[in-house]
């Protein structure tokens, strides 16, 4: 019984003593969900692409200023004169993790995978205009498009490849169940599939055979926790070396002495979008009137604590197709209260402002568990009393949100975020038809808008788009369809023991992963 | 008692039976969709939320899913996770066996501290131990676990760096017997609060009214040392209720461990609950539930057989 006792306590002795954390050679990244499909033309949370994204590339990628340059394909696409034949050369000697050769036949099975309605593809959209692919050698392929998509070189600048030689004998259909989606996903990145243990972690190790700058950090973990907070503990005590800090967060991140926490810029963004039925918003001078009476500046110090900034319109500023001319909407209330005057909503009886008999009383809302909107949608109430806009702010629970008022238009206006891509078009938010646009919820309509989108979609020269998207984002910012509001931040913590660390706006740090190195 | 053991176990399939219907009603009803989970409802069209509603049986109504649902499980499946599209047995099985880990050793730890403890307030009845000891416990039936979690967290793992913030392990290759155990300490002892706090207090009141007995005054009368008298004929009759207290304590161990292993990241049942819950897994949901009902039922069963066993007085017809 004593001797029982002394191996218990010496046992708890070595356990306590023992040092803590990752094994030396191990980078672990502090994640809070666990993936779902690790084949990249399948999956569709965050979780699951993060993995995906250090196993599988694209033809094309996007350098450090988000430039699309070749990847997978070895030149940028041969275009047609009708813009509409694609002719694609692939890199020669891609080896897939199995050691097979990557093709154009692997290209050719992916976007047809993608394709076939019974995958249950989220990707199929962005594929739709495809008419066939063809592959007339084993380094090229040639696109034939219905129609000319200029979106379909960033698309081919997604990780979405398979091989053909593994997937072709799973079913379409149980493609999701299929063990090479669950547990032997192949790929041909920087880094292959080693082991998931589910609600624990990912590994995925170095792949010797990779065509382009190996990877210096031999083990990548996915270390997964059940939430952020939690997952930011991790990196606090030293248990692992990365984490995504959310805006509430930073502050508090940045003070800790072990790790570098790099605040970047994305295309994320939060705005008041109007119902332009409505009988208080379908007069653009209110819209402006508000766009004018709401203080950004305050709000983004404020609620956002610095970790964003004004926005001005849908298109962040670092985008290349950022319109540097479009019109601004200083902070300026005496203007917002002409407007609102010319508009004929005068100030009645108790200083809030009538027209017809109506009074100017309107519920913003927006969905439950959303912080920022949350303290928004309060503060944006506060801000409009002056003016003599009687704002009830309402929140609700997100389906609710959705299926009784955003979807089926029963709302005068809601503070929403959206996010864009990094190129140029936003036909989602703009596009008076509703099969195209599926974020116009207010019924913004405008068929110069609707021709600029349409235009810009079906040219492939750069210059051609850009003007295009900037003379959308000129009508956008005068005809104001949203009050734009901040352009949302993030954060990355990355330990001090991890060297060579690049994270870039917009871009985050992905394409430079592979130089990262760990020092003792 | 064989008779006795099989009308309990019959018993409990209408109880089982019951309880999987009011969880499927609550589950189902509950605000949320899950098909939300899988598509971006801002983005998608309505025949494809229709299509993906189609493809997980969500268009059926109510009655008729819960029949399909309980004709899979007497035969013995319990459908596929709408998330992952993996077995329900499969990943329950996956996470049963930390679950166990974590309860036995929490159970184990539970008792270690509150047998003792009990015992010396009893004996030391109205002293400062005894009332040392009620404080203790007093505290530790009203501390919430999810908060004592954090703050052993923000202790042992942030401050003192003597213990790791969570997870099961860290070293997957081979078994470590002390990473094991390091990593045991703060969860079982968070998810063993509760029990033994109150079984502290059980303990002590069962000690004192055992040590109060004529047979207590005859083995003291006899010569016998304390020692001997309190452990070795007090102690005997004293642990008799504190097996029917096993019984009672494996509900909360269940429940416990949502919270426990959702605050130590651990790979466990209770965190596959929570995690179900979040995304509207259903089948998923159903699972956890339903194992946990069967583990309470046939507990609290064990528990009823051993107080038996234990004491010959006990006789159930």
């Amino acid at each position: 019984m004593k001797k029982f006792r002394v191996i218990l306590a010496l046992v708890l002795i070595v356990a306590l003593v023992a040092p803590l954390g990752a094994f030396a050679n191990e980078f672990k990244w502090a994640t809070f969900s666990d993936p779902i499909d690790f084949n990249p033309a399948l999956a569709k949370d965050s979780a699951s692409s993060d993995v995906n994204g250090m196993m599988f590339e694209g033809l094309y990628t996007r350098d450090w200023s988000a430039k699309i340059i070749p990847n997978l394909a070895s030149a940028m696409p041969k275009i047609s004169a009708d813009n509409k034949t694609l002719t694609i050369p692939l890199r020669k000697g891609v080896k897939w993790h199995d050691g097979k050769e990557f093709t154009s036949a692997d290209v050719k099975f992916s976007i047809e995978f993608i394709l076939n309605k019974s995958a249950n593809s989220p990707r199929i959209a962005n594929f739709e205009l495809v008419d066939s692919v063809q592959t007339p050698d084993p380094y090229t392929v040639v696109l034939k498009m219905k129609s000319v998509d200029s979106a379909i070189i960033p698309t081919l600048a997604n990780a979405y490849f398979i091989p053909k030689h593994i997937w072709e004998k799973v079913d379409a259909v149980k493609a999701r169940e299929s063990e090479y989606n669950k547990t032997k996903p192949v790929g041909m990145g920087p880094y292959k599939f080693a082991s998931y243990n589910r609600a624990e972690r990912v590994v995925l190790e170095a792949n010797p055979s990779y065509f382009g700058q190996k990877a210096k950090i031999k083990t990548l973990v996915y270390t997964i926790t059940p939430s952020q907070a939690t997952a930011m503990v991790k990196v606090e005590t030293g248990e692992a070396h990365m984490v995504q800090v959310p805006e509430s967060d930073i502050a508090r991140m940045q003070k800790i002495s072990k790790v570098n926490t790099t605040v970047y810029d994305r295309v994320v963004f939060d705005c008041i979008l109007y119902n332009i039925k409505s009988p208080f918003f379908s007069d653009l001078r209110v819209r402006q009137a508000i766009s004018h009476a709401v203080n950004k500046e305050f709000i983004v110090k404020g609620i956002y604590k610095g970790y964003g900034s004004v926005a001005n319109g849908s298109y962040h500023p670092k985008l290349a197709v950022f319109n540097p001319n479009t019109p601004v909407y200083k902070y300026d209330v005496a203007k917002a209260k002409q407007l609102l005057d010319a508009a004929g909503w005068k100030v009645g009886a108790g200083g809030i402002r009538v027209k017809d008999g109506k009074q100017f009383k309107f519920v913003l809302l927006t969905n439950k568990g959303n912080i920022m909107r949350e303290k928004l949608i309060v503060e944006v109430q506060r801000q409009l009393k002056p003016l003599g806009i009687s704002v009830e702010p309402r929140i609700l629970e997100w389906n609710t949100f959705l299926a009784k008022y955003v979807d089926v238009g029963k709302f005068d206006a809601y503070v929403g975020g959206f996010s864009t891509g990094l190129d140029g078009d936003q036909t989602v938010f703009y596009h008076s038809d509703k099969a195209k646009a599926s974020m116009n919820k207010g019924s913004y309509a405008n068929p110069e808008v609707d021709k600029l989108l349409e235009d810009a979609r079906a040219t492939l020269d750069l210059n051609k788009q850009k003007q295009l998207y900037g003379k959308l984002q000129e009508i956008v910012a005068k005809e104001v369809p949203m009050t734009f509001l901040v352009y949302r931040k993030q954060a990355l913590a990355v330990s001090k023991n991890v060297k060579n660390v690049r994270i870039v706006d917009l871009l985050g740090f992905n394409t430079g992963f592979p130089t990262w190195e760990l020092t003792n | 008692m064989l008779k006795y053991t099989v009308r309990r176990l019959l018993e409990a399939i209408p109880l089982v039976f019951l309880v999987t219907i009011i969880a499927y009603l609550i589950i189902n009803m509950a605000p949320g969709d899950p098909v939300n989970m899988f598509i971006n409802p801002e983005t998608s069209s309505p025949m494809d939320i229709e299509a993906i509603r189609q493809s997980l049986g969500l268009d059926k109504p109510l009655p008729i899913r819960y029949l399909i649902w309980l004709k899979g499980v007497l035969t013995g499946d319990l459908g596929k996770s709408f998330q992952h599209a993996t077995p329900v047995t499969e990943m329950i099985l996956e996470r049963m066996p930390n679950t166990l880990v974590l309860a036995v050793s929490a159970t184990i730890l539970s008792f270690a501290v509150s047998i003792p403890a009990g015992i010396f307030s009893a004996i030391k009845r109205n002293t400062w131990v005894d009332y040392f000891f009620s404080t203790i416990a007093f505290i530790g039936i009203s501390l919430p676990a999810f908060w004592f979690g954090l703050m052993l967290i923000l202790l042992f793992s942030l401050k003192l760096q003597w213990l790791p913030s969570g997870d099961m392990r860290s070293n997957f290759d081979q078994f470590i017997l002390a990473d094991r155990l390091k990593h045991l300490i703060l969860p079982s002892l968070v998810l063993g609060m509760g029990g033994m706090a109150s079984q502290m207090r059980y303990m002590r009141s069962s000690m004192l009214e055992v040590i109060r007995q004529d047979y207590i005054r005859t083995a003291r009368s006899k010569g016998l040392a304390e020692n001997v008298v309190i452990f070795g004929h007090g102690l005997r009759n004293a642990l008799l209720p504190i097996i029917t207290l096993l019984g009672l304590i494996i509900p909360g161990l269940f429940s416990g461990a949502v919270i426990t292993e959702t605050i130590f990241s651990w790979p466990g049942m209770g965190r596959l609950g929570i995690e179900a819950t979040f995304m509207r897994d259903y089948p998923v949901q159903m699972g956890v539930i339903l194992m946990a009902s069967v583990l309470v039922i046939f507990g609290s069963l064990l528990a009823d057989i051993g107080y038996a066993l234990a004491d010959p007085r006990i006789k159930y017809n």
